[in-house]
């Protein structure tokens, strides 16, 4: 698998850091977005997200894909984002029957992949449960 | 604008067809239309190719097909809209004839998913959405798009898996009875609830397969139709819509927007009552690529209230003698599901029954002479509801 680095420099902001907008009109976007996707309007600004939300679904995906491998069974959550939006993230430190839909989650920063032939590491958001007493 | 008939319909056996190569396979498809017709190559003025194709090795399918099939110089494209591309030739097809700047046009819908090995052909299909958030960084396939919907709708309206199951189980039950079909085997419950997870809740026989085919009609205006065929099938509507490529942007994964939206479309253009919508067909193909997408789609579809379309199934009301008989060809979970060919191949499955020509086992009470389809590309991101009747449209 080949990372090519200049598409991760491009998304840094929204991988690493979970940089969204918030419209005047109150609406919160994610990713990004200079232009209001509610009510058209650019005078959005950039906002960092908490990264603390709420597990509306999840799946777990047993497909095969390359580059993927030592994260296979991958957990996958539909997770409702304090500031309002729902976002499709991938959930780490997470064991099978754990999860139920009303968790609460956190984003932490984890590393996604690495290019096969220089090493070049790609991390990324995923999200993993706040258990009973850690917060 | 010209009415708009189907006067001839091509389809392949669906499965893996690597005994042929692309162009081999459109033009199976191609020849049957043309047969079917009594038309031959010099009668087409336009002909639009339906192809995915990212694991296909052609890069200009349409000129490929086009030249094989001794098409050329006439004009011609190749569309894309995901698992929807069908429709979406079809209606390109359907506008060159509507408007009247031909008479008669070809489409055809070709898919040879097995050129690649199957891991790439998941990876690539993975890549419908929103490539950079959802597929690059954390390697999502689209099964689990599907299988989000799944949870959602489940767990809204306290569905069991049996639920699902069910609509395998019809789905296997008609494609044993098709010999165009990749999977001409009935299965049991039993069956269904010991298959392997593909992504939860969805099991591999929830799943429509990585399948080869092709499907082709031809289409005329009201002028020409009368010196091809005493029995055209019109196309009295479609309705088209979309969604955004990004799920995280979606309000509601309990149904499909942009197919209730391309639905209402299509119902309005042809005075029909959403509420009510399943009385005037005869029979209906759906996009069913999981068991989740097919009971989306009764509701999308009017043919059942939000959160009841399940019960459609429970009841056995989508098998031939219910209220409204869905996918008696094996839809796309047994027939398979040539990505390209799929919205053609519901074309001409719904043409084929209302002429009543289906295969023993899979023909419907023809009543009143109308009969739809619903082609949804990626999970909502395409949508295309099409109506076809042995009755001429008024306008």
């Amino acid at each position: 698998m080949n990372v090519f680095p200049p598409q991760v420099w491009r998304e840094k902001e929204t991988l690493y850091r979970l940089i969204g907008g918030k419209c005047n009109c109150g609406n919160v976007i994610f990713p990004y977005s200079p232009v209001c996707n509610k009510c058209g309007s650019t005078s959005v600004s950039k906002i960092k997200l908490s990264g603390k939300g709420i597990l509306l679904q999840y799946t777990v995906t047993y497909q095969h894909r390359p580059g993927f491998e030592k994260t296979q069974p991958t957990y996958v959550g539909l997770i409702k984002l304090q500031e309002g939006p729902e976002i499709i993230a991938p959930l780490t430190d997470v064991d099978e029957g754990e999860l139920k839909e009303g968790d609460k989650v956190e984003a932490v920063i984890r590393r996604i992949k690495s290019d096969s032939n220089n090493g070049l590491i790609v991390y990324g958001t995923k999200f993993r449960l706040i258990k009973d007493g850690d917060k | 604008m010209k009415n708009v008939a189907i006067v001839g319909t091509g389809h392949t056996k669906f499965g893996v067809r690597t005994d042929v190569n692309l162009q081999e396979l459109a033009w199976e498809a191609i020849k049957q239309a043309l047969e079917e017709a009594s038309l031959d190559q010099s009668d087409i003025q336009y002909f639009v190719v339906g192809n995915f194709g990212n694991w296909s090795s052609e890069e200009i399918p349409a000129v490929v097909i086009g030249e094989y099939s001794n098409l050329n110089p006439n004009g011609t494209m190749r569309v894309e809209a995901a698992c929807a591309t069908g429709s979406a030739a079809l209606r390109d097809a359907y506008l060159s004839v509507k408007s009247g700047e031909v008479d008669i046009a070809l489409a055809v819908g070709v898919e040879q998913m097995h050129q690649s090995p199957n891991p790439n052909t998941i990876e690539l299909i993975g890549r419908a959405g929103d490539y950079f958030w959802e597929f690059q960084n954390f390697g999502l396939t689209f099964p689990s798009y599907y299988a989000l919907h799944a949870s959602a709708y489940m767990s809204k309206y306290n569905v069991k898996e049996e639920d699902l199951g069910n609509i395998a189980v019809k789905n296997h039950y008609y494609g044993a009875r098709n010999p165009y079909a990749q999977f001409q085997k009935e299965i049991t419950m039993e069956d269904y609830l010991n298959s392997r997870p593909v992504a939860y809740p969805l099991r591999i026989l929830d799943s429509s397969p990585i399948t080869d085919g092709a499907a082709a009609v031809l289409l005329a205006s009201e002028e020409v139709v009368k010196r091809i065929t005493d029995s055209p099938i019109w196309i009295t509507s479609q309705g088209t819509a979309s969604g955004t490529a990004n799920l995280s942007r979606r309000s509601d994964f309990t149904h499909i927007e942009a197919a209730e939206l391309a639905a209402k479309q299509a119902y309005k253009k042809a005075g029909i009552n959403f509420e009510t919508s399943w009385k005037y067909f005869d029979v209906a193909e759906v996009h069913d690529c999981f068991t989740i997408a097919e009971v989306m789609a009764y509701e999308d579809l009017g043919f059942a209230k939000r959160g009841e379309g399940y019960q459609l199934a429970r009841e056995n009301q989508t098998y031939i003698g219910g209220k409204i008989p869905v996918n008696v060809d094996g839809g796309l979970k047994a027939k398979g599901h040539p990505i390209g060919a799929t919205g053609i191949s519901m074309a001409v499955s719904i043409t084929r029954q209302l002429l009543y020509r289906s295969h023993k086992g899979t023909q419907v009470d023809v009543k009143n002479g109308m009969g739809l389809f619903h082609n949804v590309g990626g999970t909502g991101h395409y949508a295309y509801v099409t109506i076809l009747s042995s009755r001429r449209p008024s306008s």
